[in-house]
């Protein structure tokens, strides 16, 4: 088994698909840190000054009408309640308009972190359906058979060796996300707040979002592999997220919580609040999707796949 | 002991219906085919387009099931044993298949990795079919030759006991279909077992030891191929011409073998020897013009008895 996974791994490593990929991932990574580099600056007391300037400029261009700021006032010295709601309106103050200039990591690289995840959630698909759909296509899927013929073992290969690829990518990818991030906080920004907690968040949401990329990539394997394509396994993904997602969230807003991206979501963030439907009374009401409830549900789908695709393999014909 | 042994083998596949789906409808490709194929020397598997033997090829390798019927190879029992010895089988079968962006010596080597044999073996195999100088160019770029000796390299690779192939010489040159003649000729005297499926009859006659020819899924003839021609000439048919050929066919009769007239000539079958012949007309006075043992090809052979098997069938 150690030999054909090895196998799968080199071939799968040394296809262009992969390569090209993997550095598309890595520029776009290394691009949006030059990006918030350049953008960055220590400057604070100027931004400060630029945010009082803009307030005074609103407070001069937008002043609260006489009128209704006459009737505030007199209502208030009555000792009665005011007229409405926009008594308590204030004019917006230096600090509304400031925004911090430097590259924070605490609040910025958990974001960062969950786009890098997206990209390799991405890749992961459609590395995924490629490794088997391309061997379908290309007609070497029957020659490995010939050299082995354990059919769910190669499948179990294959897909070992899909998770090990994309898990050594997403490590890299996440580390370099990472690294570039402090980089620029350390020199340009400012890694004030950087805690323990929010380490171990940004660390919690890689596991996670990696899990996720597993469940994904073996989905799209799976389906790839039931097909015999991979275009096939591709417009099977974008029709039930084009198609299948968006029409169910409008018919059938209750069952929000039972969509693949609403469970993805739960995954990477820990949480997500959805609408949901009560199946006996039918009132709706909102629910918490937490990653753990996400992660089975979407893990039994994923082996449900996987299963169908490793007996219908042991039995199909191969012409 | 055979090395392959294939009994009452039956396929039937699902025809495609209107847009390529499967329909209901069943069309059967094998229909209680026998092969028995000894151990060493070159076996040719011969039959028309459709005839069932690249159905056989993938049921002995495990990529299709069988219906019914019973496949052993090396002495397991097909597909249930297959994996103990898969290793001692190389096979080619129809269009060898490689990724095109691959280079021929990548590819070689990630099967190679499959069997754990080393790199050194993917560099023999390349040069014993001449593709030494081509192994680091893309498949892709290969030529329909360079690719089958590619296949045919990839189904050495493994030392094989038994080498399966199906059309190995297709989209060769002349030089390169005598080359791969010559290799398999030689393997074959060498001890490795060679199931040779081709629609080139001279090839097969020219190579193989024995043969089996199938029509309609089922198995026509089997045996060395001298034992086949003989078959199809019915023992051995001999041209006599011969003044007063209607007494000579009368005591030819009454020697016990059988006459038939064909433009002056008489074609004599039953005679295991032609002195015979020569011995019942001298003794009665008739004197031989001409006689000559009628050569059948494999051509002849293998068109009289598929057709007679298609008939059959009608």
């Amino acid at each position: 088994m150690s030999r054909l996974l090895g196998v799968e791994i080199r071939r799968l490593t040394s296809r262009r698909l992969l390569r090209l990929l993997v550095l598309l991932l890595l520029a776009t990574i290394v691009v949006v840190a030059v990006v918030d580099g350049v953008r960055s600056h220590r400057d604070v007391a100027a931004a400060r000054a630029a945010a009082a300037a803009q307030a005074a400029q609103y407070a001069r261009q937008a002043p609260p009408p006489a009128e209704q700021q006459q009737l505030c006032e007199d209502a208030k010295a009555r000792g009665e309640a005011p007229p409405d709601a926009n008594c308590e309106v204030k004019a917006p103050t230096a600090a509304d308009f400031f925004a911090d200039p430097r590259y924070r990591l605490a609040t910025q690289l958990p974001n960062a972190v969950g786009g890098v995840l997206v990209g390799v959630g991405l890749l992961g698909v459609v590395v995924g359906a490629s490794a088997i759909g391309a061997e379908w296509s290309a007609g070497t899927y029957a020659g490995l058979l010939a050299w082995e013929p354990r059919r769910v073992r190669v499948l179990t290969a294959k897909l070992l060796a899909i998770l090990a690829v994309l898990g050594v990518v997403g490590v890299v990818a996440l580390g370099l996300e990472t690294l570039l991030g402090w980089v620029v906080a350390a020199t340009r920004g400012t890694t004030a707040g950087t805690t323990g907690a929010v380490v171990s968040e940004v660390l919690l949401r890689c596991g996670r979002g990696l899990g996720l990329v597993a469940l994904l990539s073996v989905a799209a394997a799976s389906v790839a592999g039931l097909l015999r394509s991979t275009a096939g396994a591709l417009g099977v993904a974008a029709a039930y997220l084009v198609g299948g997602e968006l029409v169910l969230r409008g018919l059938r807003p209750g069952w929000e919580r039972w969509l693949l991206t609403s469970n993805a979501g739960a995954i990477v963030t820990g949480r997500v609040q959805v609408v949901g439907r009560r199946f006996r009374t039918g009132m709706t009401t909102l629910y918490t999707l937490h990653a753990g409830r996400a992660a089975v549900y979407l893990g039994l789908g994923v082996v449900v796949l996987v299963a169908v695709s490793a007996v219908v393999l042991r039995r199909r014909d191969v012409t | 002991m055979p090395v392959v042994e294939v009994h009452q083998l039956r396929k039937a596949y699902r025809r495609r219906g209107r847009r390529g789906l499967p329909s209901r409808e069943r069309r059967s490709a094998l229909d209680g085919l026998d092969l028995v194929v000894a151990d060493g020397g070159v076996h040719g598997f011969l039959g028309p387009n459709g005839s069932g033997k690249t159905t056989t090829l993938r049921i002995l390798l495990g990529l299709v099931r069988a219906d019914a019927g019973e496949v052993r190879l090396l002495d397991n029992a097909v597909p249930a044993g297959l994996d103990r010895v898969v290793g001692g089988v190389g096979a080619l079968i129809e269009a060898p298949q490689f990724f095109p962006v691959f280079t021929g010596r990548r590819n070689l080597e990630l099967l190679a990795g499959v069997a754990g044999l080393p790199r050194q073996r993917v560099a023999e195999v390349l040069s014993q079919v001449g593709l030494a100088g081509r192994a680091d160019d893309r498949v892709k770029a290969y030529s329909l030759g360079m690719r089958q000796r590619l296949g045919i390299a990839a189904a050495l690779l493994k030392r094989p006991r038994l080498l399966v192939l199906d059309e190995p010489t297709n989209g060769l040159d002349p030089a390169g279909m005598r080359e791969v003649r010559e290799l398999l000729r030689s393997l074959g005297r060498r001890g490795v077992t060679v199931l040779l499926s081709s629609h080139l009859l001279a090839e097969v006659e020219q190579v193989c030891d024995a043969v089996t020819i199938v029509a309609n899924g089922r198995t026509v003839v089997s045996g060395s191929v001298r034992e086949v021609l003989a078959s199809a000439s019915g023992g051995g048919r001999l041209r006599v011409v011969v003044e007063h050929a209607a007494q000579a066919a009368a005591v030819l009769r009454a020697g016990g073998l059988a006459v038939t007239e064909d433009a002056g000539a008489l074609l004599v079958t039953g005679a295991e020897d032609p002195a015979t012949v020569s011995r019942l007309l001298g003794e009665q006075g008739l004197w031989l013009r001409e006689l000559q043992p009628e050569h059948v090809d494999l051509e002849d052979a293998f068109l009289a008895l598929t057709g007679a098997a298609t008939e059959g069938v009608r």
